[in-house]
């Protein structure tokens, strides 16, 4: 018999609850840059500082805790994640130098989102959530983990105001300490044959960047990073260069992070329903008329708004299509290690989007050719989605 | 409860905190501003 914290509703539950206390915690930190650089006296690159170490030990840490999560149960990667991150979050709190905040904030919080992110979750639910429910499951902690930011921001915003900075953040951590708790329910794995089969993980990356369909995946998530990463960054200084203002700026992004949670949580049922390499090839090829029309049409608030509302409704709807596909393609045995290795992808993407756009605007002194590019890439990636085979390899169908 | 109406209720649920975050992030006097680094949990 099932034990009670083993329940299928308990699981998606807490997977979905720490999918929320991770995002939402990380997307905090934003509040926090003036009041603790200015009690602590650090300039503005102390901080984005240790966020920039951060973010690259997040994305090159994804595929080793996906892999170990693979070998030894994603409960317990989740829950070593959970309490490293807690740590570097408490610690983040006492640092009073750029170099303790790179080791705690950047270095600790980062290897801990590695192991205590999504990306695990989401490996967790292929095992432990039935076929039928998955892709939902899936969209659903992709959901809840962009709501995160809208109940974390007023909680970080309530503590700053109440206690000050550091403690405010000493809280979160402690808010992020209730992972390690969550992640009991997500111990375990399935008792399938394919769990009691031993690919190793060279076996099943080597499988897996063999086969046409995963580099397209990969390639799309490429593309799907550079996106997000590029609007994210880029969009506010475009639209104050257009005479908008950064109110309209502010809403958009906003709106945009209304809509992600409605457009993640669709894909996720979507997925379930219809062909997810078709609905991956529509969303990119909608990205990519978002953009045209954004680019094409006179810029005014009224434009920039239903812009944001289009592409948060496709912003990480990405994520459950994309990790379904290669749960579908490779099994669930080795998937936090491919899922991790398409993440790292999106993250390069990220990188090159946010980069590029700033190269481009002082090469030529506007976004232009980067919203061209954007237009292009969504094409391009709606185009590779399409002959991905989404049948499992030989291996699974003949096991 | 059918599961997709199961699926719809949670869906509903989900928008209305969002919208509810969104809100709070509008009420803040001089805080908009802030709402550009809350966008993204993947960056």
């Amino acid at each position: 018999m099932t034990p009670w914290w083993r329940a299928r509703n308990l699981v998606i539950t807490a997977g979905c609850l720490i999918a929320l206390i991770t995002f939402g915690a990380r997307t905090s930190f934003g509040l926090f840059t003036e009041p603790l650089s200015a009690l602590r006296a650090w300039d503005r690159e102390t901080f984005a500082l240790a966020i920039a170490i951060q973010n690259l030990l997040w994305g090159v840490g994804q595929p080793f805790a996906g892999a170990v999560a693979d070998r030894f149960g994603p409960g317990r990667v989740l829950a070593a994640g959970g309490a490293v991150y807690a740590l570097g979050v408490a610690l983040m709190a006492a640092s009073t130098n750029g170099t303790t905040l790179a080791l705690t904030g950047g270095v600790l919080v980062g290897l801990g989102l590695s192991g205590g992110s999504f990306t695990i979750v989401i490996a967790a639910f292929a095992r432990l959530v039935d076929e039928e429910r998955r892709s939902w499951a899936m969209g659903l902690a992709t959901a809840m983990g962009s709501l995160g930011q809208f109940v974390f921001a007023p909680l970080g915003q309530a503590f700053i105001g109440a206690y000050g900075p550091a403690t405010a953040l000493a809280l979160i951590g402690g808010c992020v300490a209730f992972v390690p708790l969550l992640a009991a329910a997500l111990s375990g794995g399935d008792g399938s044959a394919e769990a009691a089969r031993r690919e190793s993980s060279s076996m099943a990356v080597r499988e897996a960047l063999t086969h046409p369909s995963y580099l397209l995946l990969t390639s799309g998530f490429f593309v799907c990073g550079f996106h997000i990463a590029f609007v994210s960054t880029h969009l506010p200084p475009y639209l104050t260069d257009l005479g908008l203002g950064t109110g309209v700026a502010a809403w958009a992004l906003a709106l945009i992070g209304l809509f992600n949670v409605i457009g993640a949580y669709g894909a996720g049922v979507l997925g379930g329903l219809y062909s997810r390499r078709l609905l991956l090839s529509a969303i990119y090829a909608s990205r990519g008329a978002a953009f045209a029309l954004f680019v094409l049409l006179p810029a005014t608030p009224a434009t920039v708004l239903l812009f944001a509302a289009a592409i948060g409704l496709l912003w990480l709807s990405t994520v459950p299509l994309t990790s379904g596909l290669i749960a579908v393609m490779f099994g669930t045995r080795h998937l936090g290690l491919l899922f991790g290795v398409v993440f790292l992808s999106h993250q390069v993407g990220a990188f090159v989007g946010v980069w590029l756009g700033g190269a481009v605007y002082d090469a030529t002194g506007a976004y232009d050719a980067m919203w061209w590019a954007c237009i292009g890439l969504g094409m391009a990636a709606a185009i590779v989605h399409l002959p991905i085979d989404e049948r499992p390899v030989p291996r699974l169908a003949t096991a | 409860m059918r599961r997709r109406t199961r699926e719809l209720l949670v869906g509903v649920a989900i928008t209305l905190v969002a919208f509810a975050g969104v809100y709070w992030q509008a009420a803040q006097p001089g805080k908009a501003g802030e709402v550009p680094r809350l966008v993204c949990p993947l960056h």
